[in-house]
């Protein structure tokens, strides 16, 4: 019965995050996909290869890497936060509603449409410059997402300002884990507890259809979701408002 | 139906700094029951309404509703609640909102825009149904909240401040709606500063203040009160045999007296009396209500 009536709300979901979050994201990524578009499209048909090492694959790598970055980012934050700050919850979960199932389909439904919305930006670049993997760049964003916004989704779960707290994450775990690979010994164990930003990086093959290793894909999409078990179990067992 | 057992709510600052919102709480709520919660600002209110919804949790002492903790309770059964702030996204619209909340509640989709609809209608949204949350008045944004609380099937509803920012036209209306609420199977807390609206439409007034339960008050005003009760009477005509008839009456000027001390009976013999003598009776009310007496005494610092 509850479920039900989640997954028919599942639409005003969808068309929340279309309305607040899709517009930005289109038109920030029309601008920066607009210049390397018109630029593979002057080449000639038989140098519009996408591949590692191909003149046209590093400036592709670095288009969609930004662009897959820009999504996720702006679309996993604030997912659970921003209803509390604004105190939307009071109404919704006066309803014979589960806040742990309402939350997890409204992370779902922010996963679900920032995919589709890559792999529609990627469909165009594809279709009016040059082929790319559109299916293993649909595979990246959702590991990235589940990353990112697990991250997110823990720390929205927990405070207000989950956003700063995420780039602040990433930067701190980038910079420890680069630390910790010139010292040797234990630290480079310990910095397997830190996000693993290393492990999202070696996924950039993707980018050119190219095969990854299975365990980069694990720790990512591991790490990721054990974030966004830990942010529904926050909103299980914390309280609903601030 | 609602029982808070001992209940208190700490909150405890990141510094350290502890506030008692609520000590020691007890009170039960029958099904059946209309209860009312007064008290000054600050007094606990939104801090009780907020444990009973299960959004944050009591420090100590436990609250059952139905028989199952808060949260486990809204999550089965649903709660119609209209809160004090109406927090609701400004970029929706009226309707929009009203729709989404009867899909949470569980209103089918073959009856989805008919109950909206039925919403908007009953309280009064017509003109305003397609215009957005933001560009809303408070008083169309308070019936938004409301419309949205009254679609609620519930066997419990909690209303805090439901009549901040109407109008007079709208506050009578929703008096009459709450007193349509009443079923033998349903709670319903009505969380007001205005004593007048509590003492016509709840049995009970639970009177707060500084996070305590003061008293209980029942509204119903029984015989055994009327001697404490000082009582205003209005007449038209005859008001010199009023003051014949009650020699300790005070009159107030163009045929109006308080008449204190006076038992209920007594007083209603008299008035009988003096109208089958000709004097022309307009109206007889409690000077000063019950409860306002008892919420003076209960909060007096």
């Amino acid at each position: 019965m509850e479920k039900a009536r989640l997954i028919r709300y599942g639409r005003f979901q969808l068309q929340d995050f279309v309305i607040e979050r899709v517009i930005f994201v289109v038109v920030l990524s029309a601008l920066e996909i607009a210049a390397p578009m018109m630029a593979a499209r002057s080449l000639p048909p038989a140098q519009r290869i996408v591949a590692a090492g191909s003149p046209l694959g590093a400036q592709v790598a670095v288009l969609f890497t930004t662009l897959i970055l820009m999504a996720v980012l702006f679309c996993s934050q604030e997912i659970i936060s921003r209803q509390r700050k604004g105190g939307f919850y009071r109404f919704i979960f006066a309803k014979a509603v589960n806040p742990v199932a309402f939350y997890g389909q409204l992370f779902l439904v922010h996963l679900v449409a920032t995919v589709l919305l890559v792999c529609l930006l990627a469909s165009i670049f594809s279709i009016v410059a040059a082929p790319v993997a559109v299916g293993h760049i649909a595979f990246l964003t959702a590991i990235a997402f589940i990353l990112f916004g697990g991250i997110g989704f823990l720390a929205s779960a927990f405070m207000r300002f989950d956003s700063i707290v995420v780039i602040g994450a990433f930067g701190v775990s980038a910079l420890g884990k680069m630390a910790a690979a010139q010292y040797g010994g234990f630290a480079p164990k310990l910095a397997n507890l830190l996000i693993p930003t290393d492990h999202l990086f070696a996924l950039r093959p993707l980018i050119f259809g190219d095969p990854v290793h299975a365990s980069d894909v694990a720790w990512v999409a591991g790490y990721g979701a054990a974030a966004i078990a830990l942010a529904l179990a926050g909103v299980r067992y914390r309280q609903l408002a601030d | 139906m609602i029982e808070f057992r001992n209940v208190s709510k700490t909150y405890t600052s990141i510094l350290g700094r502890s506030v008692k919102a609520v000590e020691d709480f007890s009170l039960s709520v029958a099904a059946g029951e209309v209860l009312g919660v007064a008290g000054p600002n600050g007094a606990g209110k939104s801090t009780l309404i907020a444990m009973l919804l299960g959004y944050i949790k009591p420090t100590a002492g436990a609250i059952t509703v139905g028989g199952k903790p808060p949260r486990a309770y809204v999550e089965d059964h649903g709660v119609g609640y209209l809160s004090e702030l109406i927090n609701i996204p400004p970029r929706w619209r009226a309707d929009g909102a009203l729709e989404r909340y009867a899909v949470l509640s569980g209103v089918p989709e073959a009856r989805l825009a008919a109950s909206v609809d039925a919403s908007v209608e009953k309280l009064g949204l017509e003109e305003h149904r397609k215009k957005s949350i933001k560009a809303l008045s408070k008083g169309n944004l308070q019936r938004v909240g409301m419309a949205q609380a009254l679609a609620e099937p519930a066997d419990v509803f909690i209303l805090d401040e439901p009549t901040h920012g109407l109008d007079p036209v709208w506050t009578q209306r929703f008096r009459d709606i709450v007193t349509g609420l009443r079923r033998p199977e349903r709670a319903v807390i009505l969380a007001s500063h205005n004593l007048d609206e509590l003492e016509r439409l709840c049995d009970r007034v639970a009177i707060i203040d500084h996070g305590m339960l003061q008293r209980v008050v029942k509204t119903r005003v029984s015989g055994d009160d009327s001697a404490a009760t000082t009582y205003r009477v209005c007449v038209a005509s005859g008001a010199e045999k009023v003051s014949a008839a009650f020699p300790g009456a005070k009159a107030q000027g163009n045929g109006e007296f308080e008449l204190a001390g006076v038992d209920l009976a007594d007083l209603n013999r008299t008035l009988a009396t003096l109208m089958l003598d000709g004097v022309v009776v307009t109206s007889i009310a409690p000077a000063h209500s019950a409860l306002e007496r008892e919420f003076r005494e209960a909060v007096a610092r």
